[in-house]
């Protein structure tokens, strides 16, 4: 096991001890804090696993979207410039297809840490405050 | 709340209700908004127009507030005006601009009886079962407050556009840029709703934040609407679109209204009280423009959190809604497209 692997298993270790042990003798206010601090600790553990991989999915579609020379960009560079190009129009019309193409791989991605629930049912579950506290 | 401010916040009650004298008995946090705070307060008053023991609600600006929410003092001038038009909502008592009792400007209203999360709302098995009532409830408290028209003296903070949709996509974008956000997606939102963007048959008073958690329901009927710090002179199919939108029915998700109960029902009673006819693809063009709003609310609240101007874990936590309702987002312009 990497390290990273390894310290995603000791939050996923930590916050099965929080939701199996501590949760059920909670209530109210501090059972809704004690959700979203497992939370927390599953996106945290997505990271550690996922995190690498996803933003480079999501750079290598941004990426596509332009020649070699901002291609080559990180992601941060890469999401102000395309932010700031979209707002100026020049994906309006044909470009606008593969945008969105680009645009749902970046949100795919993020869902992958954030909610991956929604992954496997898209239009599925969650809603207000889902991805808060599940 | 420390002994001097309670007797500053009683004196205050006192004078503004014609009291004689005004005793706080009770004074407890109530879970509020992420925006303001709210406490319920216990009072006997001797004397005056709330003469004897009674429940009120004080409401504060939280820390920090966001920018396009109202402060305290105008949200009562809104609620006030809702009152005498005859919507269902807490009587306002006082309002109180000096910080001085409390250290910070607030108002007073009347404590009505309720529940106003919506989770447990949309749970609720009377909810459940008659739905449509809580529903037909709503469409007509809507199409009450829908028929309050600029131009309004008392509301004059209030800047009347010429374009209601327009107008939304420049406050977004300001406030995108406003915490330097760079979000390709909702900029692909904004974009593409800023060229598609319909003409406002009319502006009227629009609540700004109507939907399933800011009202209250009791035994499954509607007992007032509440948190009006958002409403503006706008079109109003602001109002249906917030209300239907994927993003506010807590779950359930096959309610589209609310949360509570069929789409139709609910548009087919605000078709009947207020005389409109809603078109249901601009309908939708709403419904997208509010799941662009809350994406922009959302970051603006982790903002809050990240700047350290108010540390908190839902805050933090509102980040990471944003992939989720951009997922929203970009299937209601698909849909869009296709009408």
């Amino acid at each position: 096991m990497s390290e990273r692997e390894e310290t995603a298993a000791l939050l996923g270790t930590a916050r099965d001890e929080l939701r199996q042990r501590l949760m059920p003798g909670l209530a109210g206010e501090d059972r809704y804090l004690a959700a979203m601090i497992a939370n927390c600790m599953a996106i945290a553990a997505r990271v550690l696993e996922r995190g690498e991989e996803t933003t480079e999915a999501e750079r290598r579609a941004l990426a596509g979207l332009y020649g070699s020379e901002i291609g080559e960009l990180p992601l941060e560079a890469l999401r102000r410039r395309l932010a700031r190009d979209i707002r100026r129009g020049l994906f309006d019309g044909e470009p606008e297809v593969r945008l969105k193409q680009a645009l749902e791989v970046r949100i795919r991605a993020r869902l992958a840490i954030a909610d991956p629930a929604r992954l496997r049912a898209p239009g599925g579950e969650t809603s207000g405050r889902g991805a808060i506290a599940p | 709340m420390i002994e001097a401010q309670r007797r500053a916040l009683a004196a205050f009650l006192a004078e503004a209700t014609g009291a004689e004298a005004a005793e706080l008995l009770e004074v407890t946090r109530l879970g509020g908004g992420a925006i303001q705070e709210n406490r319920a307060l216990e009072v006997r008053f001797s004397g005056g127009r709330l003469d004897g023991t009674r429940r009120l609600v004080l409401r504060t600006d939280a820390p920090s507030r966001i920018a396009p929410s109202h402060g305290r003092i105008e949200e009562f001038r809104i609620l006030e005006l809702a009152w005498r038009a005859g919507v269902k909502v807490p009587e306002p008592i006082a309002r109180c601009p000096d910080p001085g009792p409390i250290g910070r400007p607030f108002y007073v209203m009347r404590h009505l009886p309720g529940e106003a999360r919506g989770i447990r709302i949309v749970r609720d098995p009377l909810v459940r079962e008659h739905g449509d009532l809580l529903l037909a409830e709503l469409a007509r408290q809507l199409a009450l407050i829908h028929t309050i028209r600029p131009p309004r003296p008392e509301l004059d903070f209030l800047s009347v556009p010429e374009e209601a949709a327009p107008r939304r996509i420049r406050e977004y974008r300001g406030y995108l840029d406003s915490i330097d956000a760079a979000e390709p997606v909702l900029e692909y939102a904004l974009r593409r709703l800023e060229r598609t963007a319909p003409e406002s048959a009319e502006l009227v008073l629009v609540h700004g934040d109507f939907r399933t958690g800011n009202f209250l329901v009791e035994e499954g009927r509607l007992v007032a609407l509440l948190d009006w710090e958002f409403a503006s002179w706008s079109d109003p199919l602001e109002d249906l679109g917030w209300f239907c939108a994927r993003c506010w029915r807590f779950g359930a998700i096959e309610r589209e209204a609310g949360g509570i109960g069929d789409r139709e029902v609910f548009l087919r009673a605000y078709e009947e009280a207020s005389g409109r006819r809603v078109d249901r693809e601009r309908l939708l063009y709403w419904e997208a423009m509010a799941t662009l709003r809350w994406a922009v609310i959302a970051l603006l609240q982790a903002q809050r959190h990240r700047s350290g101007a108010e540390s908190s874990l839902e805050l933090a936590l509102t980040a990471h809604l944003l992939p989720g309702l951009e997922q929203d987002l970009l299937a209601y312009l698909t849909r869009l497209e296709g009408e």
